[in-house]
């Protein structure tokens, strides 16, 4: 199953404000299953990255200190009709994807 | 198990298993592009150096991170880093000084992004958050103190 991403891309003056919010449990793997008395196993989204028109514009790191279901709010310099293209990744492998034509 | 030593414990444990299962479970290919070693860096001079190869920033006007003063949940504190005005904006950083790994996200920027990020992050404990930015090579930094009524790291 593939990460559930919903982004919302806006043009202001040559500028699209990006803004996403991923559903992602952001597991950090300290917190304990009280039941079993072991952790969670950790889950966190470790890379994302966002492409306009294919080229590679913000390249971002994570940790297991972004909140659960991460928000993200990034602004781009773009036109209408540019294509913008959010990838993640996370420790486990799982991956998301969410492709969004600029207007 | 009372509250107060359930949090140290869990804390405590937490740390090993983080280390633990980012070393097992953790696909190569992720490994690769991942800064393993800055982001498990548990001292803020560490993950400074691990990401931008110092630990030297100066606090700068230019660089204006917005975060509240009081944050009643900490597992999310809305956090944003705002450096479009400086030139040549190359990364941000976001760094929480007292988490058990201080270091919350690295930015890098390229092309037509503009130096600005806004998300939202854990707070394990009332402490400073700090925005680093490296623009030109250099890196300027804003701090801001949160108070934290209710922790967020593996509580």
């Amino acid at each position: 199953m593939s990460i559930n991403i919903r982004t919302r891309g806006s043009l202001k003056g040559g500028v699209a404000e990006i803004k996403s919010l991923i559903r992602h449990p952001m597991e950090s793997g300290a917190r304990m299953d009280q039941s079993t008395g072991k952790p969670f196993p950790m889950k966190v989204i470790q890379t994302v990255t966002v492409a306009v028109n294919g080229t590679k514009v913000v390249d971002a790191q994570w940790s297991a200190n972004i909140s659960t279901n991460p928000y993200m709010h990034v602004n781009i310099a773009a036109k209408a009709g540019d294509t913008v293209k959010i990838d993640v990744v996370d420790n486990t492998g799982e991956t998301g994807s969410e492709t969004l034509t600029l207007k | 198990m009372k509250r107060r030593s359930f949090l140290k414990a869990t804390l405590a444990t937490g740390a090993a298993t983080v280390a633990v299962s980012a070393g097992l479970l953790t696909p190569t290919a992720v490994l690769a592009s991942w800064n393993k070693k800055a982001f498990e860096a548990k001292s803020v001079d560490e993950a400074m150096t691990g990401i931008f190869g110092s630990a030297n920033a100066t606090a700068s006007a230019d660089v204006k991170l917005v975060a509240p003063a009081i944050a009643e949940n900490g597992a999310v504190t809305p956090v944003s880093v705002d450096a479009s005005g400086m030139k040549g904006v190359e990364s941000i950083a976001i760094v929480a000084t007292k988490n058990p790994t201080p270091l919350v996200c690295e930015y890098k920027f390229s092309g037509g992004a503009q130096g600005f990020v806004s998300t939202r992050i854990r707070m394990g404990s009332t402490q400073n958050v700090m925005g680093v930015v490296k623009a030109g090579g250099k890196l300027y930094k804003a701090e801001q103190e949160v108070r934290v009524t209710i922790g967020g790291c593996g509580g």
